[in-house]
């Protein structure tokens, strides 16, 4: 059995340019939209996509010609309608028959597409792309932002004239093939734009038998197109690359094995967590940040800050000088927060100050007036109230019963308070 | 037409053949030797030209006879200025001609003019205008037509003009 003469035999699946031509293609794809923004769609392309469209579709053919087309929007300037018509007129200056115009009704009414009618008021502008940027030092971006296009109504009257029915039926059927579908589109800029048949009109001629007698229709169109103009582009920088800084070590120790709350005097609560020392970290984190350090145990032992161990604002990294022995037990208590509220309301906050002993006095001055003593040590051994210091309620003073010998460095005394804030 | 002749006797005692030859010879005289308005006559051929379904021709598939010279008196009304579609596409319309020949002009030159023929008017030397037969004028029984009602003796033809699309000679 033959094969069927219309089956396609072949099918061609290269592309239809190669090499360098399909480079120059690609190259015209990319760059043809280089400035990241989509291009202005306004009124004057809308009418030069429906004169395209009419050129490219609606074109028949008569006598094996293409019938005239008047290739310009026909407006009120009388020579302009001359200067476009010189191709296709005879010694009267009239335009010879078939031939094709497109009219554009003048009012351009709001649209009718339901998918940009008013969804969004104010024109206002809305995120569409983001771009890199490089001033030189920094990866920044800009955020391209465009408001939503405003739809329109165009009503295009496209009118044929002819002498012969068989011209007329030649346009008729380019028009139905093409809106078959109701609607067909034209591509502005790379928009695609409804084109839908409104209705169809006869203004023939042929009544006046005692008159010349031609063949005049009417073929109404509707495009429903989308203004778009880039005057109300907008572009606004967006964040810029911050400057971000971490501190990295191989030593530092992860979360504690114990974590542990106290409520001392004042609702004043203290974490206490416990790590073990394996002989190498120097560095131990704890699991909030350190606003108060009151104390750091070794086996039971209070260390000294400035020289056992360092405390740097208020970070939570505690830095030993010497790793911890191993199997060693450290106990860090401190307080993430500086504020207090008292069970009668009254705020507190702590404060910490480090006193130097001076040689036969007895009583010093803190920095603020005391509510309260949380913890006093002196070289690293806790002291208890009245039996080592006192004080008065709201004032700044601590008397101290005892000073130790004077030393190299000196011993120093770290008083913990509340104060009234 | 009925090959019997009957003679016209009516305003015998005051008008017969020999007045109305007289008659017809000046006003020849006037129109052909001293108006001289000359036309062409393209007679359509209907038996050789296309026609489809539609009774219409392509262009240049309109056969006529031979073009036939004949004199008449010419009147062309004045042209319109219109447009096409609401004052835009505009032309201008050249008016209808209007022709009257003498029917005894057409019996000398053999010609019948019907409704359809083409007719060129040299409107200058080199430019010759086309109309169309609208109406044949056949009908000559009015008075206008009759001399006074004796005998029918010239016929006005309508003509309207055609564009070159439709048709334009040889």
């Amino acid at each position: 059995m033959p094969l069927p003469k219309k089956v396609k035999k072949d099918i061609n699946v290269y592309p239809s340019k190669t090499l360098l031509e399909r480079r120059e293609q690609m190259l015209e794809e990319i760059t043809n939209q280089d400035t990241n923004l989509p291009e202005s769609v306004m009124h004057e392309d809308l009418d030069l996509g429906m004169l395209e469209f009419v050129k490219e579709h609606l074109r028949f053919k008569s006598d094996g010609k293409y019938v005239n087309f008047i290739e310009k929007i026909l407006s009120l300037q009388r020579w302009a309608e001359l200067s476009n018509t010189f191709d296709f007129i005879n010694k009267d200056e009239k335009m010879q028959l078939p031939f094709i115009t497109v009219v554009r009704k003048p009012e351009v009414p709001y649209g009718s597409n339901p998918a940009l009618q008013y969804t969004i008021p104010d024109r206002q502008s809305f995120f569409y792309r983001r771009i890199s940027t490089w001033d030189g030092n920094r990866l920044g971006a800009d955020v391209y932002k465009i408001p939503q296009p405003i739809p329109v109504d165009i009503s295009f009257d496209v009118v044929v004239v002819c002498n012969r029915m068989r011209e007329l039926n030649g346009f008729n059927t380019k028009v139905m093939q093409k809106f078959s579908s109701r609607q067909s589109y034209t591509v502005v800029k790379g928009h695609y734009i409804p084109l839908v048949l409104e209705s169809i009109s006869d203004q023939s001629q042929i009544d006046s038998i005692e008159g010349r007698r031609f063949y005049q229709q009417v073929y109404s169109f509707q495009m429903q197109g989308f203004l778009i103009d880039d005057e109300e582009f907008e572009i606004v920088p967006a964040i810029n690359r911050e400057l971000i800084m971490m501190e990295l070590g191989a030593d530092v120790k992860g979360n504690s094995s114990v974590n542990t709350f106290k409520t001392i005097k004042h609702n004043v609560e203290i974490n206490a967590e416990v790590f073990t020392g394996d002989s190498v970290t120097t560095t131990f984190k704890v699991q909030r940040k350190v606003n108060n350090l009151f104390f750091v145990e070794l086996n039971g032992i209070i260390l000294v800050q400035g020289e056992d161990y360092f405390h740097n604002g208020n970070s939570s990294n505690i830095i030993f000088s010497t790793p911890p022995p191993l199997d060693s037990k450290i106990r860090i208590s401190y307080s993430f927060d500086n504020n207090f509220v008292d069970i009668d309301g009254s705020r507190l906050s702590l404060s910490k100050d480090i006193i130097e002993f001076e040689d036969g006095v007895y009583e010093y001055d803190l920095s603020k007036p005391i509510h309260d003593i949380i913890l006093v040590d002196v070289g690293g051994m806790i002291q208890l109230e009245n039996d080592y210091y006192t004080f008065n309620i709201d004032n700044k003073k601590l008397t101290v019963n005892e000073i130790p010998p004077l030393s190299t460095p000196p011993v120093k005394m770290s008083v913990v308070y509340l104060t009234k804030s | 037409m009925s090959k019997k002749k009957q003679p016209i006797n009516r305003m015998g005692k005051f008008f017969g053949y020999d007045d109305f030859n007289l008659e017809l010879s000046m006003g020849e005289e006037w129109l052909h030797g001293d108006m001289n308005f000359t036309l062409v006559l393209f007679r359509v051929d209907r038996s050789k030209s296309v026609d489809d379904v539609y009774g219409e021709s392509g262009k240049g598939e309109i056969k006529f006879f031979s073009p036939v010279e004949f004199k008449g008196y010419v009147q062309i009304a004045g042209p319109d200025n219109k447009t096409y579609s609401n004052g835009l596409g505009r032309y201008l319309e050249p008016g209808n001609m209007t022709v009257s020949l003498y029917k005894h002009h057409m019996e000398e030159k053999d010609i019948e003019i019907s409704y359809g023929d083409y007719i060129g008017y040299y409107e200058t030397e080199d430019r010759v205008r086309y109309y169309e037969v609208a109406n044949d004028g056949k009908v000559t029984s009015d008075n206008k037509h009759t001399y006074g009602g004796f005998k029918a003796f010239y016929r006005t033809i309508l003509c309207t003009p055609v564009s070159e699309d439709q048709f334009k000679g040889m």
